[in-house]
């Protein structure tokens, strides 16, 4: 029992950096470096050395802030390695799709194209509704009360490094694993019942070719102190680094911006892109002025409950208030 | 009905058809008789007798003659007819799944490895592939699993044990020992023919909803309906055949034999629910082609999870759990 608990948890701890499927894949870390010392290098004409340094800046990366996002990871891993089968799997979800299809629709409509398109439709089909879900899912989270009460715990990251990706609160990483499992079940219940077992996805790497680009073009560096960003019309259809770094800015222009993960469309829709500012030096938490015990474990595990109960309590005290965990934030 | 009786009706039925099928009801009799009675005579034979009561201690004892004047003793007697119900070659274990599947089906390649003796020809008795010995190598010729081996395997470990004894009455502990080969034998054959039936049951799918996309173009369906048939003949007489090993399959067997129902749903989306006290059919309505095709979706998925199914042969929602692996698990905490 314990032995499987410890080698499922140490070959979960290793997917994280060695499958291409996860954005800290050793790989796509090796991108974002190179990106970064060529950015730094290039364009902002840094001596290849001062570069190095910029990127491995020891008050980043050994911050208590820092320290913390590590922690989190490895007491995570720990959680999810026990949670992990208890979650609602993407199969069933699929199944259950499937049949609800075929019920409903009544038939099986047989729509004959070639592999090659099918595939392109569904790997661009997952891509988009997975990156929508991801930003909806995000909107909720600052929009709502008490899951504003959780995503804190990533907002509160006062450095960033490619880790800090992963410094999720468990009931919001429980959301996560549900959302990407409504996306992939209902995707892929879809369309193999359009196009039965033609159905596959393109892949570089095992990984989906779009969340491929993603990752290799710099994903990680959203979470860093390297401001890499883009043309500015380029920012009104693919979110930059810089553009995600605004999103954790403690500048009360920056809240509320940026909720996007690839694409700023949604954000365009719904009106809270925020284009990158490049001579604006950003700090980054929730508030401007830095509390002594904002990265101890109790703060980041257990005060989300507190706040979220508070916040429950309160509601039920005044009916008429539930609507505030809902409302606008 | 017990079953003799089931098989007695069954020729009584296919009797008063046109070569065996029934176009009116949809029933294929050829396909029902033969793969029931497989269950019925061979699995129950072996699996209900032979393994089961004659192995007991005072039954047909190892310390005799099979009969007077047998070179083999009771107990060698009892284990061979049931190794014979089986129906793979002797020589199974030298060979792999697909070349047993190719003799059973006359393959002139598999003619080497079927001929074990050399003599230029093929030994009914003891170089055929039969029954669900080919089924068996059936299912296991997809590599996923072993069924073939593993029953085999059992077979003759189990013999050895009983020769080994000498012509002597089998101690307890070599009964006990005999008993666990004989478990590994049952369960096995048990899952060989729930992997027919789910192989057929993705067959009446694919049957079902190309029937139904013919009928609303108006193409042709008499072939179409005829392969439904034989499929659902096949199926059905598999899923009956589950229930001739001597143990109550209990809920498994009630949602087994109303999902498939007593017939295939026929084009007006009637079926055969009963019989009079003449026997003679009765057909009500019931569900249309398409939900009745879903009801081979949960056939399937009642297989896999009750017999713990590894080859899935023919599985209609293979691709769902294929997509599912390749994209991952979903369990990410990446926060954006």
């Amino acid at each position: 029992m314990f032995e499987t608990f410890i080698s499922e948890f140490s070959s979960d701890i290793y997917a994280n950096f060695f499958d291409p499927r996860k954005r800290l894949f050793i790989g796509y870390l090796g991108c974002a470096l190179l990106i970064a010392l060529a950015w730094l290098t290039l364009l902002k004409k840094q001596q290849i050395k001062h570069a190095w340094r910029t990127c491995f800046d020891k008050q980043v990366w050994f911050s208590k802030s820092s320290q913390a996002d590590g922690l989190i990871f490895i007491i995570n891993r720990l959680l999810f390695t026990v949670l992990a089968p208890a979650l609602l799997a993407k199969l069933t979800i699929a199944t259950f799709m499937f049949q609800w299809l075929q019920s409903t629709v009544g038939y099986r409509p047989l729509i004959l194209l070639e592999d090659w398109q099918i595939a392109a439709c569904f790997t661009l089909w997952l891509f988009i509704l997975d990156d929508f879900a991801r930003f909806y899912l995000h909107y909720l989270m600052h929009r709502w009360p008490v899951l504003w009460a959780f995503h804190k715990v990533h907002h509160s990251a006062r450095t960033m490094t490619p880790l800090t990706v992963l410094r999720t609160h468990p009931v919001e990483g429980v959301l996560f694993s549900l959302r990407s499992s409504l996306v992939q079940g209902i995707s892929i219940a879809l369309f193999v019942f359009l196009f039965a077992n033609q159905v596959d996805l393109i892949t570089v790497l095992g990984a989906n070719v779009l969340v491929f680009a993603f990752n290799v073009t710099g994903s990680n560096l959203r979470h860093s102190h390297i401001a890499i960003h883009y043309w500015q019309p380029l920012e009104r259809w693919l979110i930059s680094p810089a553009q995600h770094q605004i999103h954790h800015s403690t500048a009360t222009r920056h809240f509320d911006k940026n909720f996007g993960a690839t694409l700023a469309v949604w954000d365009r829709l719904f009106g809270c892109l925020h284009l990158s500012e490049p001579d604006t030096q950003l700090s980054f938490g929730i508030s401007k002025t830095e509390e002594p015990d904002e990265h101890t474990l109790k703060q980041l595990y257990l005060q989300p409950f507190a706040e979220a109960v508070l916040l429950v309590k309160n509601a039920l005290r005044k009916p008429r208030i539930f609507k505030i965990l809902i409302q606008r934030r | 009905m017990t079953g003799p009786e089931v098989i007695e009706f069954m020729i009584k039925k296919a009797a008063a058809t046109n070569k065996g099928f029934d176009p009116l009801t949809g029933l294929d009799y050829t396909q029902l008789i033969s793969k029931f009675a497989m269950g019925a005579v061979f699995y129950n034979q072996a699996v209900d007798n032979y393994l089961d009561e004659k192995l007991e201690a005072g039954n047909k004892p190892n310390g005799k003659a099979y009969k007077e004047g047998t070179a083999y003793t009771g107990k060698e007697h009892v284990w061979d007819e049931a190794f014979g119900y089986f129906g793979v070659p002797a020589h199974a274990l030298t060979m792999d799944a697909k070349t047993a599947y190719a003799i059973a089906k006359g393959k002139k390649d598999a003619f080497k490895a079927a001929d074990a003796n050399n003599d230029g020809m093929i030994d009914l008795k003891t170089e055929m592939t039969f029954a669900h010995g080919y089924y068996a190598a059936n299912a296991d010729k997809g590599g996923k699993s072993d069924y073939m081996h593993t029953i085999t395997k059992a077979f003759i470990d189990g013999r050895e044990l009983i020769t080994s004894a000498n012509g002597e009455d089998l101690t307890a502990e070599q009964r006990e020992a005999l008993m666990g080969y004989a478990t590994v034998i049952k369960t096995n054959w048990e899952k060989v023919i729930a992997e027919a039936a789910f192989k057929y049951a993705g067959s009446v799918y694919k049957d079902a909803i190309a029937l139904q996309a013919a009928v609303e173009s108006n193409a042709d369906i008499e072939k179409l309906y005829r392969k439904y048939a034989k499929h659902w003949g096949e199926l059905k007489g598999f899923a009956m055949s589950l229930q001739t090993g001597g143990k109550d399959l209990g809920e498994t067997a009630v949602q087994l034999n109303r999902l498939i129902g007593f017939s295939p749903v026929l084009l007006g989306n009637t079926q055969i629910t009963g019989i009079d006290a003449e026997g003679n059919y009765q057909q009500s309505n019931s569900v249309s082609l398409n939900e009745y095709a879903l009801n081979m979706l949960k056939v399937q998925q009642l297989l896999k999870d009750k017999f713990s199914l590894v080859a899935n042969n023919n599985d209609q929602l293979a691709n769902l759990s294929d997509l599912a692996d390749k994209l991952g698990s979903a369990d990410s905490a990446e926060n954006d």
